[in-house]
């Protein structure tokens, strides 16, 4: 047993099973050698109870989730360029529709209020295109690098200073592109979704104008 | 409102809910912030550290797979940061001393309700010592100690941390703990014979 330090340990941690707990116990009751070793081992334990760690400020920034963005702030340029053509083109069409029900069938026309809400989704498109515009501007401040710390340094004691001051503006800089990646992938987290709702939005607008186009040509092709 | 476990925790964050990671790191800080201190013996490296390892496991979450607890994943990459440093430095850990700092200014602040300062300047002579003593150990046995004195960890958690056999641990906590009562008991006999020699000086 006297030579057995890992029956001691677990004993003094107790952390062994109960038959071998009471083999130790057993011993130390005979054993004055090994009674002092367990003694004095679990004095050291209490002196190292009272090592102190000096109080410290949060070193963590929290993460802020970037506020959820509007479904059509988001966008890709390609499909605004695409739906901005289509309600022009929707728009001029309703337009001529409604002219050409205004001149030869007054009563018709009325049912077909497409120009209208048109100039309206477009209105709302260069809101959206704004509000594009915002968000870059917002992403190209966030994303400006700060200034570097100026490194003068005449002395060792003041070059390390100054580099310490670096390294810590080092984990400053990695801790902003680790939010600025948050921030990207929190606004591209839906964009499926709200893309293939805008789609759906572009495919109504399509089949739309198709059918005033075929009332158009029907139209024009009467009036020949 | 019950308290969330780690486990739940982290598996909110890998969904990406921030608020959940902030929790984490809010109720792991203090125990990583003592373990690098203690293990480098600085503050402001120990600093650096916390901070470098919330941001390691925040990037390494979504391949967390819950094979080991939250807890011990956070304190092998604190560990592994923390060798890293010493071996890129090259240094030992100190120990810090409070400098320009008396003691007897702070009393008020540190003490207990029942301390005198007396008591106050023993118990920080005593962190320090042991600080000392501790820094001078190999770095394998300090940290076998440290994760089982200060961090509770079973004798399989630290072979799992250290990556070495069960015996292995307890061999290096047996040495850890009988060099540091030699240290120590050394400390105190010096102590008694300082005192010994200024009471007898002052009689004379």
């Amino acid at each position: 047993m006297c030579n057995e330090r890992e029956k001691l340990i677990g004993y003094l941690y107790d952390e062994c099973d109960v038959s071998e707990r009471a083999a130790v116990q057993r011993h130390i009751e005979t054993c004055a050698e090994c009674r002092v070793e367990i003694a004095s081992l679990r004095s050291v334990r209490g002196d190292l109870a009272g090592w102190q760690v000096p109080e410290h400020e949060s070193v963590w920034k929290p993460f802020v989730a970037a506020p959820t963005p509007r479904w059509w702030q988001h966008l890709p340029q390609w499909a605004l360029a695409a739906a901005a053509g289509i309600v022009i083109v929707s728009g001029a069409a309703g337009g001529a529709v409604t002219h050409a029900f205004i001149s030869h069938d007054s009563q018709s026309a009325t049912t077909v209020p497409v120009g209208a809400t048109e100039v309206r989704e477009t209105k709302q498109l260069a809101a959206m295109q704004q509000q594009i515009e915002m968000l870059r501007a917002e992403l190209a401040a966030v994303s400006k690098p700060t200034q570097p710390v100026a490194v003068v340094a005449s002395t060792p004691a003041a070059y390390e200073d100054s580099h310490k001051a670096f390294v810590r503006e080092l984990a400053e800089l990695r801790m902003q592109s680790e939010r600025q990646t948050l921030a990207v992938e929190s606004l591209f987290a839906n964009r499926n979704q709200e893309r293939k709702e805008w789609m759906a939005k572009i495919a109504g607008l399509r089949d739309k104008l198709d059918g005033l186009t075929a009332v158009l040509e029907t139209r024009s092709g009467g009036q020949q | 409102m019950t308290t969330r476990t780690d486990e739940e925790l982290v598996a909110l964050a890998q969904v990406g809910d921030l608020d959940c990671f902030n929790q984490l790191v809010k109720r792991w800080e203090r125990p990583i912030y003592a373990l690098a201190f203690r293990t480098l013996g600085r503050e402001e490296e120990a600093r650096d550290v916390v901070q470098e390892a919330f941001l390691r496991a925040f990037r390494g979450l979504k391949g967390f797979r819950g094979q080991a607890k939250f807890s011990s994943w956070l304190y092998r990459i604190t560990l592994n940061l923390c060798r890293d440093w010493i071996r890129r430095e090259r240094r030992a850990p100190v120990v810090q001393l409070a400098e320009g700092v008396d003691p007897i200014e702070v009393a008020d602040e540190r003490m207990a309700p029942t301390e005198s300062v007396e008591d106050l300047v023993a118990r920080q002579e005593m962190s320090e010592a042991v600080a000392r003593a501790m820094s001078e150990l190999p770095e394998e046995q300090r940290i076998a100690i440290l994760l089982k004195e200060f961090h509770g960890l079973t004798f399989q958690e630290i072979a799992d941390q250290l990556d070495c056999p069960l015996s292995t641990v307890k061999t290096r906590l047996y040495q850890g703990l009988s060099v540091l009562r030699r240290r120590l008991e050394r400390r105190q006999a010096e102590e008694a014979s300082l005192r010994r020699a200024h009471w007898e000086g002052s009689s004379t």
